[in-house]
């Protein structure tokens, strides 16, 4: 496996998370707050929303390590009008900078709920502004035979809506179960079955979504090392990154936490269900696609080799 | 409009000797693992077997390169800081002022030009020498090279003298980034892209 | 053709067996040279450094002779590539009163078993018998001690025997392995550090003589070999005999005047400092090798027994009768005609070798002069030791290009990236010679020298090296 460009690996799939997680969570609020009120629902997405922070920050912080002289960050807005990095550092700051001022507006309640939706719609264009820069960066490059073809921006967005999606489902679940559990101790039932309700619509959209995204995966990756094989050469030596443990081992491990799993949780999630059973099953798929997406991403990478010399 | 600078490369009569290479090496202080000219073995061929006897059907080549300062540099374009920028000469240059060590340019280019030096955490390349040039002398490679394959000159002079070829195996497609380059052909020269042979010595490049 | 003791008719179809050459091409060849008109077959020094390696030699020049290109423009003798000697001046290397000579080859023999070395047997010459082995030695800027010599391992556990030779001294600048088995160290100068002027070599019919100014003072305590001798020679009571009253510096102007005394075209000394280089042509202009023999064989005899080329050598003859081999294995014998002789780890032998089936040679090397800058940081970089393998022989050994892999055989082992090529015949490796002899903790050489794998075995007449002939196998390098 392919650990020289872990801060990179660490870095895209962290934000690429970050971008997904906060793109559901908005739209969770949107539809949800019609059927079940928004303070329901804000007490229900809230903590998702604070943990996204964090896990940019983190990918944020990772992604310096793959620079060499952090002296001259600042000279990295230079050049926007033709590299492609530029343009994704400055999505990314800013779609950190603006998600940072959603959760203070939230926290705080700073201006008024439309205010507040208006902002978290720009930041979530922002947000997949920052995956496509992000891709582009690859794809762009006429000389990477394995990272020059649409599979790298499907694949970016596929990541990052499956690493969300899992993501905010087990924020979601686990959020529920420690009030659940909370409650139980304090001797009092919940008194509303609502957060229940919208967990459950929640999880089986999660589950259904993980299912889409996962028969996307199955599709474009043998098309890409198909393609990658047919053109022989360089291209040919990049399809063979795609193979041995490793590669089996993501394509299992994706298949048993967005595949078997989300079935289970489909079928599963209901108002009456146990919430530390469906905590345990949504957030071990996320554990089981964070790990494959950790395989294919560092195989991502791996794939990096160049035409001429 | 300053001319445009490029380099000339009779591939005929080069035997991957590597004095332009270690030359470059020694002007610059390079250490070991930042090489800004490179030499390249492509080799290819089969040999027939026939009881005891064998006939070989072989080709070997060699090519030197360090950067061709490009036409379209794909350094220049995908560089975040503006650090590596293409001068009025055409002379592609990295101000280490301003990089930040990322190495996308060195995941772009094609040839490998920009060497990323652990020590400094910057990129750095080949800039034809730009301060020997100044006083009237050749590039070190240029007067390092015993078989004398190696020119530099105003790329118009040096196409109009020895012609428009800018690739072969295992030198990518020219229309990518244009380099400023021009190459006589060694006579078993494989066209770019074909893949008949095979680069021998990846691990020195 | 078949009439000989031997019974063996010598074809192309029977020299394709042996060569891998096919019939067709070995008969085009040899029509090509035959009508060419004057053809140049210039030798080089490889096809010596085989066993039985005289036999090579002599079979080109009888090719040569055969073919009608003695002494003629465009021809040549079958020997290597000959040039106007320069005619600088050199420093006198007195007069050596023992006249008693062994091979250059041989001096690890005449450490081992000295006293029975006889001229029958190991070549000696000026004595019927060595009466004393050696026993002292002063090894100087050739690295033969643990590189260039044959089978390493074995010449070090000779020289490691201090009842055998008893003190060894080495003066060299570089730390190499040969340096490290003396007794004793002296360091050597660089050529920056002191006078000396250096006369062309192998250049046509053109000579020069390049000015080796002394740029710095000594470094390090170390002192040109001739201050090193001017001192031994001092402590020997000698010292005015040896520097004849002069300097490094005053030997070389004293030389270089005496040089252009005998060929006024040569400038003056201070003007050489500036220009550097003088370069000066062979005033009889193109020289063609035995031209007065061609003309006139009755006037111009050669130096041979009859005057004549000798295809059959008397002299060859005699000896065969005469020379004496211990234990002679194939190759160890003298035939006074240039036959071919298949030799011990031939190319013959490596067929039917199961457990060494591989020739081994030791192509000088682009990285270094010999060993010279083997331990020089860029050229390393620049080339770095591999062993050539053919693609057929690496794929039936799972050998990639750029595996690291061992070559070896009883004499040693060797560790270092395989370079799997078709630029080498299949059943052939080269391991480029001068590597620095490197061994790890088990005694494998991670410097890849290919002295580690040859055998210390001269060749019949000459008792020279027969370097270019060993056998060994490679196999990918566990863990």
């Amino acid at each position: 496996m392919n650990t020289s460009e872990l801060p990179m690996i660490i870095f895209t799939l962290l934000s690429q998370l970050s971008v997904g997680a906060f793109v559901i969570l908005g739209a969770v609020r949107l539809f949800a707050s019609r059927r079940y009120g928004k303070d329901v629902v804000a007490g229900f997405t809230d903590p998702a929303l604070y943990a996204i922070g964090p896990a940019l920050v983190l990918g944020l912080a990772a992604s310096t390590l793959h620079m060499h002289d952090v002296s001259n960050t600042l000279n990295v807005f230079r050049h926007l009008g033709s590299s492609w990095l530029s343009r994704e550092i400055v999505f990314g700051v800013t779609f950190g900078g603006l998600g940072l001022l959603l959760a203070a507006a939230q926290w705080f309640k700073w201006g008024s709920t439309r205010l507040r939706h208006a902002l978290a719609a720009f930041t979530a264009l922002v947000g997949l502004g920052l995956v496509y820069s992000m891709s582009m960066i690859y794809y762009s490059l006429p000389t990477v035979l394995a990272w020059h073809t649409w599979v790298t921006p499907v694949q970016f967005f596929t990541t990052t809506f499956l690493l969300g999606a899992l993501a905010v489902g087990s924020a979601f679940a686990v959020t529920v179960m420690w009030r659940s559990r909370a409650a139980v101790k304090a001797g009092a039932e919940l008194d509303d079955n609502r957060a229940g309700e919208l967990l459950t619509t929640c999880l089986k959209g999660i589950g259904l979504s993980a299912i889409m995204l996962l028969g996307v995966e199955f599709i474009i990756i043998p098309l890409h090392i198909s393609y990658l094989s047919a053109a022989g050469g360089v291209a040919a030596e990049s399809a063979r990154v795609f193979s041995g443990v490793w590669f089996i081992s993501r394509l299992v491990l994706v298949f048993l936490g967005a595949g078997l799993l989300a079935v289970f949780l489909f079928r599963y999630a209901s108002a009456r269900a146990n919430p530390r059973v469906l905590a345990g099953l949504v957030t071990t798929a996320f554990a089981l696609v964070l790990a494959a997406e950790l395989i294919g991403r560092s195989q991502f990478y791996a794939s990096m080799i160049r035409i001429g010399i | 409009m300053t001319e445009q600078l490029g380099f000339y490369f009779d591939q005929t009569l080069c035997n991957g000797c590597k004095a332009c290479s270690v030359a470059c090496k020694d002007k610059n202080d390079l250490k070991v693992g930042v090489t800004w000219r490179r030499v390249a073995e492509y080799s290819g061929g089969t040999w027939q077997q026939d009881g005891d006897t064998y006939v070989p059907n072989v080709f070997t080549y060699y090519t030197s390169m360090a950067c061709n300062h490009c036409e379209d540099p794909i350094c220049v374009r995908v560089c975040p800081t503006t650090a590596t920028t293409r001068g009025a000469d055409g002379i592609v240059t990295v101000d280490a002022g301003k990089c930040v060590g990322c190495r996308y340019c060195e995941w772009a280019c094609p040839y490998s030009a920009p060497q990323f030096n652990s020590e400094t955490g910057h990129m750095s390349k080949c800039d034809m020498c730009a301060d020997y040039r100044a006083e009237g002398q050749d590039p070190a490679c240029v007067a390092a090279c015993p078989a004398r394959a190696l020119d530099w000159g105003p790329i118009k002079e040096l196409r109009a003298k020895h012609g428009d070829l800018a690739a072969v195996e295992p030198l990518p497609d020219p229309s990518i980034t244009r380099p400023h380059l021009v190459i006589t052909p060694h006579r078993d020269a494989q066209p770019t892209g074909t893949g008949t042979g095979a680069l021998a010595n990846p691990k020195e490049l | 053709m078949g009439e000989g003791p031997d019974g063996i008719e010598k074809t192309p179809k029977w020299a394709a067996s042996i060569t891998g050459v096919p019939a067709d091409v070995i008969t085009r060849v040899a029509r090509e040279i035959a009508l060419s008109g004057p053809a140049n077959i210039a030798q080089g020094w490889g096809p010596q450094r085989h066993a039985n390696g005289e036999n090579q030699a002599r079979a080109i020049y009888t090719l040569a002779a055969l073919t009608g290109n003695v002494g003629i423009p465009g021809g040549g003798t079958g020997g290597r590539e000959g040039y106007y000697w320069p005619v600088s001046d050199w420093f006198p290397e007195g007069d050596n009163p023992v006249k008693t000579q062994i091979s250059v080859f041989g001096w690890t023999d005449a450490i081992a078993r000295g006293p029975e070395m006889t001229a029958l047997r190991d070549g000696v010459r000026g004595k019927d018998k060595l009466d004393v082995g050696i026993k002292f030695m002063l090894a100087y800027a050739g690295n033969m001690l643990s590189s260039q010599h044959a089978d390493i391992n074995r010449t070090r556990e000779i020289l490691k025997d201090t009842k055998l030779c008893e003190f060894i001294v080495v003066v060299d600048n570089q730390m190499t392995a040969s340096a490290k088995m003396a007794d004793l160290i002296l360091p050597d100068t660089t050529t920056a550090e002191r006078w000396d002027m250096a006369p062309s070599e192998y250049t046509g019919e053109t000579a020069y003589v390049i000015m080796c100014e002394k740029a710095i003072e000594p470094l390090f305590n170390s002192k040109p070999s001739y201050e090193i001798c001017t001192g031994i020679a001092k402590k020997l009571g000698i010292e005015q005999k040896f520097t004849e009253g002069r300097t490094g510096e005053e030997w070389v102007r004293w030389l270089h005047e005496k040089t252009r005394q005998a060929n006024p075209h040569f400038p003056q000394f201070e003007q050489l400092r500036e220009q550097g280089v003088y370069r000066y042509h062979d005033p009889s202009g193109h020289q063609v090798p035995l031209k007065d023999f061609r003309e006139d064989p009755v006037a111009n005899p050669l130096e041979t027994p009859s005057g004549k080329i000798e295809i059959f050598s008397s002299e060859l003859w005699a000896m065969s009768k005469t020379w004496q081999f211990d234990n002679p294995g194939p190759g160890d014998r003298i035939t006074a005609l240039p036959e071919h002789v298949d030799t011990w780890e031939g190319a013959v032998e490596a067929r039917t070798n199961p457990k060494y089936p591989l020739q081994v040679i030791g192509h000088h090397f682009k990285g270094r002069t010999h060993s010279t800058y083997g331990n020089a940081a860029w050229p390393k970089e620049a080339h770095p030791q591999k062993v050539w393998i053919s693609e057929i022989d690496a794929q039936a050994r799972g050998i990639a290009n750029d595996d690291m892999v061992e070559v070896f055989n009883d004499r040693g082992r060797i560790r270092i990236p395989a370079k799997v090529t078709a630029r080498i015949l299949p059943g052939v490796m080269s391991v480029p010679q001068g590597a620095w002899f490197s061994p790890d903790e088990k005694g494998v050489d991670t410097g890849g020298a290919v002295n580690t794998l040859t055998k210390i075995h001269p060749t019949p007449i000459s008792k020279g090296n027969g370097q270019h002939t060993t056998l060994a196998q490679v196999e990918k390098a566990r863990s």
